[in-house]
């Protein structure tokens, strides 16, 4: 396994043992997704909801020894939710707190709006939606349908029509940001906050195959009033809360999605390596393979992570990574079907499960295809030098 | 060597067809049909994936050259598909001996790929009526790669059917037809984003195209270029 540094080795510990206690309801979540919610409780969900919050709003982030940790850089997290994935997936996205909202309302919100978004989050453990999606647009934000149409009176509240799909916790969440457009161009878009228990909101179950405790639902907005104050960034410059601040975000996010797959990968593996016991030397290389190809995504992603980290324009290498961890989560829950003969699907179920989940990672955060046009657009750029130094050089 | 039973080994082209045209449902009743009436077969270890009428039905079990009545002893497993039942049972000590269906995963072969034809349709309809920018995905030069990569695999499969004779492929021959079948049924569903993960919509038929080749064992789970070198 890639070495860490001696602070996120000890993250990483602690993550390990709130994700070791997960682990036991995975099969029980994936039969009713609102098992989330009698799990609430513990640490891995409960003590976490409670961070990704900015050290001003945070009065009590995780101490470990003499380091603190918030949850908000991507290397931090990368390293966190590694251990969440591995443990379930499904259960891990649907904790409460503010995984990916809270990036948005740290990078655009005001005071007075950080305020109101975490101090509810640190109140009592309690889920939020990040609803961008549509059905007819998936995550191309450009082509939202979803309006945000001022209202006459300058006070006056706006408001908010359109559907929005494949939305985490929908139906659970009390609160959440919504994307939409205000006109159009390049300056035309609005995140908003919105509390779910606002007239003309609804949401639906959308069952999934896998990740079913993540609650997937369809939000309708129709004629949702947003009052102005909850409009994120509406301090800022329209440049500074438009689409480029938008991407900036997505980009933050994304090696913290990337590495679920790494997480799954990790499970299916760890699962044959204690289930079969006695290996056959063809079995024990291609398990080998297995675990280089983990190894070699995940120092990937950690690489992806501190790149945006540094500059949080630098996107593209995470874009890499996560195409390559969603054909990761993929390649090895499928390969370690192998070990266990026919009906494995259906003789081990978390086996199965973990098949099924490693199909979201492809979904989450832009598919495989969208994630080429980035790196395709990155390596125009020149940000993919071939003679580049080490991707990673503070690891060994 | 002489061999007896039923060759199922020219039914694939049947079997896609039928998948092809009404899916994963009609296919399955077709092939366990061409068995024998009342017939269900089982997996290696096994197993049996059947819509649920034709377990209903079901007045035989048959697992190699095998053939039994279904009793008491047969489980029913949760697939989680609506319509489809797994079974499981072990073969008792009074079973007969029987005809084999030969070829049964050959014939399983035709009907994943008519399924992965049946897919790509709906995939290629689907993103005809979606934009990213101002571009139909279609015609996205990273879509288009996308598709043709499946198009190309479905060629491959479908010319190594061809090859096949009444007693299908042979072992190895169809365990890499099978996993090439799983990799770009995964390459297919990926067209669909999201829409593919949905319960009920078109990835479910992926979803149960693999159960199909996992228990029947009809090839390793891994995709080509796996971790096999």
């Amino acid at each position: 396994m890639t070495e860490l540094d001696p602070r996120l080795a000890r993250l990483q510990a602690q993550a390990r043992e709130w994700a070791a206690e997960m682990r036991p309801y995975a099969l029980e979540v994936d039969a009713d997704p609102e098992a989330v919610t009698r799990v609430a409780h513990l640490p891995a969900l409960a003590r976490v909801a409670a961070l990704q919050i900015p050290p001003e709003f945070n009065p009590e982030p995780l101490v470990l020894g003499d380091q603190t940790y918030y949850l908000m850089s991507a290397s931090e997290r990368v390293v966190f939710f590694e251990e969440g994935a591995c443990a379930d997936l499904g259960t891990m996205l649907g904790s409460p707190g503010g995984p990916m909202s809270g990036v948005v309302v740290d990078a655009l919100g005001s005071q007075e709006q950080k305020e109101w978004f975490y101090g509810r989050l640190l109140a009592r453990p309690t889920w939020t939606f990040f609803a961008l999606s549509e059905p007819e647009h998936g995550s191309d934000a450009v082509n939202m349908a979803t309006r945000l149409t001022a209202s006459p009176d300058p006070d006056g509240p706006a408001r908010l029509n359109g559907v929005k799909r494949y939305v985490g916790n929908a139906g659970r969440a009390e609160f959440g940001v919504v994307f939409a457009r205000t006109g159009p161009g390049p300056l035309g878009f609005a995140a908003t906050l919105v509390d779910a228990s606002t007239p003309g909101f609804a949401t639906t179950p959308v069952r999934t195959i896998g990740v079913r405790g993540a609650g997937l639902g369809e939000i309708t907005l129709n004629d949702v009033e947003v009052a102005p104050d909850r409009v994120l960034g509406a301090h800022l410059r329209p440049s500074r809360r438009g689409m480029a601040a938008w991407l900036r975000t997505f980009n933050l996010l994304r090696p913290a999605v990337a590495v679920m797959g790494v997480g799954v990968a990790r499970a299916a593996y760890e699962y044959v390596l204690a289930e079969r016991r006695s290996l056959r030397v063809t079995e024990r290389l291609r398990l080998e393979r297995m675990e280089r190809a983990i190894a070699t995504t995940r120092r990937m992603l950690r690489a992806a992570a501190a790149a945006v980290d540094h500059d949080p324009s630098a996107g593209h290498l995470a874009s890499a990574a996560k195409a390559t961890s969603a054909r990761l989560a993929e390649r090895v829950t499928l390969a370690a079907l192998d070990f266990f003969g026919p009906g494995a699907r259906l003789e081990h179920p978390l086996l199965d499960k973990l098949v099924r989940d490693a199909g979201s990672v492809e979904y989450m955060e832009g598919t495989s295809n969208i994630q080429r046009l980035g790196v395709f657009g990155g390596l125009l750029r020149g940000a993919f030098p071939p003679l580049q130094a080490a991707l990673l050089p503070t690891e060994s | 060597m002489t061999r007896t039973g039923t060759a199922l080994g020219a039914a694939w082209p049947e079997m896609l067809a039928v998948a092809h045209a009404s899916g994963w449902s009609a296919a399955l009743t077709a092939l366990h049909a061409a068995a024998g009436p009342g017939v269900v077969v089982l997996g290696p270890a096994g197993h049996a994936l059947v819509p649920d009428e034709v377990a209903e039905d079901a007045d035989r079990l048959r697992q190699g050259e095998w053939e039994w009545a279904p009793d008491d002893t047969v489980e029913h497993l949760n697939t989680g598909v609506p319509g489809l039942t797994a079974l499981r049972a072990r073969r008792p000590v009074n079973a007969v001996q029987v005809p084999e269906a030969r070829s049964w995963t050959t014939a399983l072969a035709g009907l994943r790929l008519g399924l992965s034809y049946r897919l790509l349709e709906g995939a290629l309809r689907y993103l005809d009526q979606r934009h990213t920018g101002d571009v139909v995905l279609l015609q996205h030069s990273v879509v288009k790669s996308a598709v043709a990569d499946v198009v190309m695999e479905q060629l491959q499969v479908r010319c190594a059917l061809e090859g096949a004779g009444p007693d299908g492929l042979d072992a190895p021959a169809v365990a890499d037809l099978h996993a090439q079948i799983t990799a770009l049924d995964r390459a297919g569903v990926r067209l669909l984003g999201a829409h593919g993960y949905v319960e009920g919509g078109p990835g479910t038929a992926v979803h149960v195209s693999e159960l199909l080749a996992d228990a029947y064992r009809a090839g390793s789970g891994s995709t080509p270029g796996g971790f096999d070198e």
